[in-house]
């Protein structure tokens, strides 16, 4: 920005914002920080009438889901005559999300944190299915922490896309269709392998494939990531789940979750218990081990993980439990009827000095 | 008139500038005539292409109502496909804007009516472009210097069907190279809903040091329409609905 453009003033509703800094840029325009009046806003400048209307429609239409979680809404869309290209160009204004990038929150505050925004986003994602919606391009770029207690927002409406339809934007490492992992088209699965891959990268760091790997050389790049970079089990279970598609809703990935983050914070025989029976150098399938490498071909055992695995783990601390009312029922009926042998004494010395 | 419609594209992926035979940009004007718009993804290395090549890419790409992007080649699957969705979007607009007209008179386009407006038109371009038919003819320069930036155009390629098979309309790809053998341009693919066997058509490199783009351009065109333009322009009018 020019010195002398550091006003913009709409064509239609009339209204002057005074640029204060630049927040970042994108596909889709250059977001600043403006100020007018007391209040501050973010603003998105574009080039394209097309992208920038349909990432204010976008906004708009959500309105409503907000409140879940923290992301834009919009408050003006217009447009600007640029004073020093004549172009006309336009622009939509929302709420700042002001916090820390979610990649940075991690470092400094730790990895635990990992499981608590994974549950945020799941609720989130959740609603925007319901809503008809799928985010896209969905990856930490895109998010942020604010407040406390610390809650992960979102900006960038770029990549929504309604159900079914082609994903509008989406960010290589973060799409499963560049892993060959699954097409393009917007469905909950979508958006899913975002976020387990979401996860991988907050314990790995990013990173990048050879072009010239096939689609099944990708998928055990992955798989070996997966295990080697998230230390904890369930996770890994969870992650892996997510990213081969496994996952109809997000509804269904939030319970999973729950049981994984159980199992991690679980008693430390439950989790020593769940992990040996699930190392993965024990649940390669033996044909497979024969026929590549070794170290090559760990392979989760998928049956090992579903609901009955889970059921069972509870159903292990249900015995206890009944042992233990058991024994309380046993304290209570020596209790009572002691008393009222107790009782009987006492009657029987009553009448006796009768 | 839309729903019978079909958006007709050439994508021409090439690393430098034409020096054979016709102006590619003249031939590009003459596609946008009948409603065929040509994009161009010029490919750098390191070195940058240079001036002379960039202008030709986005001359053709005005000429030819397309949209262009200068890329290296590490970035050309998700610009292959950006190129794709944004100028289908921007045929689709500009057949709306001509709508608008219709209805709102001369002067009305959609930057015209009021944001609040725009978000219906928006809606309108985008149900389309996601329905509409599409056809892309990919001509890809496979000159000596195109040979390191082979495996990235043919995993761009791929990627680009990817995308495209997860719309819901049709979708025709058609692959040509050129310079060809005998001709300026080779066909390798007819028309068919996904790529096959790409790697072995993309490693044939032409042996032949030139860059005929413009004839390269004029073989695709003449193929698009299904038979010689200059005799049989009729055929191509009337497929043309757009
Ligand atoms: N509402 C907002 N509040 C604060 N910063 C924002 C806001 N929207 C965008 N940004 C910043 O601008 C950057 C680019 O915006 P984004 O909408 O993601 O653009 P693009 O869609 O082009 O990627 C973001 O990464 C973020 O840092
Ligand atoms: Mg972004």
């Amino acid at each position: 920005m020019r010195s002398e453009a550091r006003t913009i003033r709409g064509q239609w509703h009339g209204r002057t914002y005074t640029v204060e800094k630049e927040l970042g840029r994108g596909a889709t325009g250059i977001v600043y920080l403006v100020r007018r009046g007391n209040n501050r806003y973010a603003l998105k400048l574009g080039e394209d009438s097309i992208s920038i209307t349909a990432e204010a429609n976008v906004l708009q239409q959500l309105g409503k889901a907000q409140g879940i979680i923290l992301g834009p809404s919009v408050h003006d869309v217009d447009d600007w005559l640029d004073p020093n290209t004549r172009e006309k160009k336009p622009f939509y204004v929302m709420n700042v999300i002001q916090g820390t990038p979610l990649t940075s929150f991690i470092q400094h505050r730790g990895k635990e944190w990992i499981a608590v925004f994974v549950v945020q986003l799941l609720h989130f994602l959740q609603h925007l299915h319901d809503k008809g919606w799928v985010f896209g391009d969905l990856k930490p770029d895109n998010l942020h922490v604010v407040d406390t207690p610390p809650k992960v927002a979102w900006f960038d409406p770029g990549g929504m896309t309604k159900m079914n339809r082609m994903i509008k934007e989406y960010t290589e490492l973060y799409d499963r269709g560049y892993w060959q992992m699954g097409d393009r088209k917007a469905e909950p699965a979508y958006d899913l392998f975002s976020l387990a891959m979401i996860v991988l990268a907050l314990y790995h760091g990013e990173f990048k494939v050879k072009q010239t790997l096939n689609g099944a050389e990708r998928e055990r790049l992955l798989q070996q990531k997966v295990i080697n970079h998230i230390p904890q089990k369930p996770y890994q279970q969870v992650v892996w789940k997510g990213l081969s598609g496994r996952y109809r809703s997000a509804a269904d990935m939030k319970k999973e979750w729950f049981w994984a983050w159980h199992l991690v914070k679980g008693g430390p025989d439950q989790h020593r218990r769940h992990q040996s029976a699930n190392m993965p150098g024990r649940t390669v399938h033996s044909a497979q081990a024969q026929s590549a490498p070794a170290g090559h071909h760990q392979q989760f055992d998928h049956q090992q993980f579903d609901h009955q695995q889970f059921k069972d783990q509870h159903r292990m601390s249900k015995p206890r439990q009944r042992k233990k009312r058991f024994r309380l029922g046993k304290a209570i009926s020596f209790f009572f009827i002691s008393s009222f042998l107790l009782f009987l004494f006492a009657l029987l010395l009553f009448t006796q000095t009768m | 008139m839309m729903s019978k419609g079909k958006l007709k594209q050439i994508l021409l992926l090439t690393d430098g500038c034409s020096n054979e035979g016709t102006d590619p940009v003249a031939v590009a004007s003459l596609a946008s005539e009948y409603g065929i718009t040509v994009n161009v993804v010029g490919i750098l290395d390191g070195r940058s292409l240079s001036d002379q090549g960039m202008e030709e890419v986005q001359n053709i790409a005005r000429a030819g109502n397309g949209v262009h992007q200068l890329v290296y080649s590490h970035n050309l699957p998700k610009t292959v496909q950006m190129v794709t969705r944004k100028a289908m979007n921007q045929t689709i607009q500009h057949v709306v804007n001509q709508e608008l007209k219709h209805i709102l008179g001369e002067q009305e386009e959609m930057d015209a009516l009021p944001p609040e407006r725009r978000g219906q038109v928006v809606e309108v371009v985008e149900n389309l472009g996601e329905t509409l038919a599409l056809d892309v003819l990919i001509l890809v320069d496979t000159s000596a210097s195109m040979k390191h930036k082979m495996a990235s155009v043919s995993q761009a390629l791929r990627d680009l069907s990817i995308s495209l098979q997860s719309r819901a309309g049709e979708n025709r790809f058609s692959l040509w190279t050129f310079p060809g053998m005998r001709d300026s341009a080779e066909l390798k693919m007819d028309w068919s809903t996904e790529f096959t066997s790409l790697d072995q058509w993309l490693a044939s490199l032409s042996p032949k040091g030139t860059t005929p783009t413009g004839p390269a351009l004029e073989e695709a065109l003449r193929y698009f329409a299904g038979g010689d333009v200059w005799s049989d322009q009729e055929g191509l009018l009337e497929d043309n609905a757009l």
